[in-house]
């Protein structure tokens, strides 16, 4: 199976302290993978260290069979909403743009095919009637699928997203679920980092629990088992899949 | 009784008109650039810069001895970019925010400039005032031709600056857009966020420069960042910002020599007063202004149904 993004011996350090370490972690083409984890379990480091915009201490990073560098313009991240000054004067439509500017060259600038594309991937999330919106203006939900469309006008292979579902609603939820279905039924790879544990087993089909180390990664069916959530979380854990509501009442006491 | 044969003296001498020109070039030139820092969050960074060429300028009247422009603007443009390395470098390994870093480098930085004047004060004929407040009213001095005309020096650099300017801002567009708003995703698009970021900064330091004989390097903070974050009072959108900035820069400037003429002081000072009095008057109105559209949604909301929210509070 070829893999879209294979991770081997991938370590990262903040100043002095390790946050991932040695993490090996193959992922098919194809998939939907989640990656979960507790907080400061090293998840959006992950992502970062993927994409090459953190150093890596130690590991390699293969993407689609060759380097992040070579494979660049196949590779979409959706970083987390958090991330930027939504205050920044700009539209929609021209965030959506920015998809197009790694294609465009050094002095290309997008013209009426790149708009019209643009346009499309606003209508796949629903957003066509935000397009000359000012981003302070959307909300929550519009600002994370607004997100996605602008890694949907990069036309990538392969989708890096950060907490995609971070503070949406359902509807939202569900839309953007339908986008990223659409995605893989057209053979491209979704990773995303997702927090809740009661909606993995639904939406994806591979899975990569992380806590600083590796702890399980491989589809779903496997992976995904109590011992191995229990493990991640250690006590800290909040929600159990498989809908082991006696558990969690259990150990919710602490 | 006024004696007719004598013409009245106009109310602006050629020399006004040159001095308002040189003005207006710098306040435009800084204002653009200064665009950019506003919507980076950075515009300490650019008032950092301003004073930290200082030891730029200052290395190179000690080395050349002379006044020329271009050592200066080399030594400043150096000193410019070392800036926003050690302030970045002190922020991720000196375990201190990167606001008390800038603080600390910059007044090192800027100390260092003064000590350094002082001493090529001894050898070259050269005011430390006028480096900090700027000689806007001797620019029309010293002149050079300029396919025939007599121009001021610091209007013809500042009017290259410009050019420059308004150049590199055309080309890089697409890359200062997506690294201002989205550095990390802009790097996964291949843009070079670093390059672009020094760039910024490289363009900061020589607009400094260029402007600083004339309105002095502390002054020309005003006008790096008043007109950017007064524009963007204003507007939500980029382009507009950026012409709505060029107005300001333009407007400040005339406003604020014709009324340094008027009160006979310093045209430098008055030019920064006016950014403030237009930046304070813009947020008074903006504000005032969103007051009133809130207070009238609410009583609409009220008198109507509920609504859905139209502004993120």
């Amino acid at each position: 199976m070829q893999e879209a993004l294979a991770l081997s011996g991938v370590s990262v350090a903040y100043r002095d302290e390790l946050v991932l370490e040695r993490i090996d972690a193959h992922i098919p083409v194809a998939s939907m993978c989640a990656i979960v984890g507790p907080n400061g379990a090293g998840k959006s480091t992950l992502i970062k260290a993927a994409l090459g915009l953190v150093p890596l201490v130690a590991g390699r990073v293969t993407v689609l069979g060759g380097t992040m560098a070579q494979r660049r313009a196949q590779v979409g991240y959706v970083p987390q909403r958090e991330s930027v000054d939504w205050e920044f004067p700009i539209s929609a439509l021209d965030v959506v743009l920015m998809g197009s500017y790694g294609r465009l060259g050094l002095l290309g600038r997008p013209g009426r095919t790149e708009r019209t594309q643009a346009m499309e991937c606003l209508e796949q999330v629903g957003l066509v009637a935000m397009a000359d919106r000012q981003i302070s203006q959307l909300s929550g939900g519009q600002q994370q699928r607004i997100f996605l469309a602008r890694a949907l006008m990069q036309r990538a292979q392969l989708y890096l997203m950060d907490e995609p579902f971070a503070g949406v609603d359902a509807v939202t939820e569900s839309a953007i679920m339908q986008v990223l279905d659409a995605l893989r039924r057209r053979g491209c790879t979704i990773v995303a980092v997702h927090h809740d544990l009661s909606t993995v087993r639904e939406c994806f089909d591979h899975v990569l629990l992380l806590n600083k180390r590796l702890i399980a990664a491989g589809p779903v069916a496997t992976a995904f088992t109590g011992d191995a959530i229990h493990r991640t979380y250690g006590g800290r854990l909040t929600v159990l899949p498989d809908a082991a509501y006696e558990s969690r009442t259990a150990s919710a006491g602490d | 009784m006024i004696d007719p044969s004598i013409p009245p003296e106009p109310w602006l001498s050629n020399d006004d008109l040159w001095t308002m020109a040189t003005a207006v070039l710098a306040s435009v030139a800084c204002g653009l650039v200064g665009c950019w820092l506003v919507l980076r969050r950075l515009s300490l960074l650019g008032d950092a810069i301003s004073h930290a060429v200082l030891p730029g300028i200052a290395g190179a009247f000690l080395l050349t001895g002379t006044r020329d422009v271009l050592p200066m603007l080399t030594g400043a443009t150096v000193i410019g970019i070392a800036t926003a390395f050690i302030s970045s470098a002190l922020g991720r390994f000196g375990r201190v925010d990167r606001d008390a870093a800038l603080g600390v480098t910059f007044t090192s930085l800027f100390a260092l400039g003064v000590v350094m004047m002082s001493l090529a004060a001894r050898q070259v004929d050269l005011d430390p005032g006028c480096v900090l407040y700027g000689l806007l009213e001797f620019v029309p001095f010293d002149t050079v031709d300029l396919l025939g005309v007599q121009v001021p020096r610091a209007g013809a650099w500042l009017g290259g600056a410009l050019v420059i300017d308004v150049i590199l801002m055309m080309a890089f567009f697409k890359e200062l857009r997506a690294t201002s708003f989205d550095p990390a995703h802009a790097a996964t698009l291949g843009l070079r966020v670093g390059l672009v970021h020094l760039g910024l900064m490289a363009a900061v330091a020589a607009n400094t420069v260029v402007a600083f004989e004339a309105v002095g390097s502390i002054l020309v903070v005003a006008m790096l960042v008043a007109p950017g974050a007064t524009a963007r009072l204003w507007t939500d959108r980029l382009v507009p910002m950026l012409w709505l900035a060029s107005a300001i820069a333009v407007s400040t400037a005339i406003v604020g020599y014709l009324a340094a003429l008027e009160l006979n002081t310093s045209a430098a000072g008055m030019i920064a007063t006016m950014s403030m009095v237009g930046y304070l008057g813009s947020a008074g109105i903006v504000s005032a202004r969103g007051a009133l559209r809130r207070s009238a949604s609410r009583a609409s909301a009220v008198l109507t149904m509920p609504q859905p929210r139209s502004d993120r509070l």
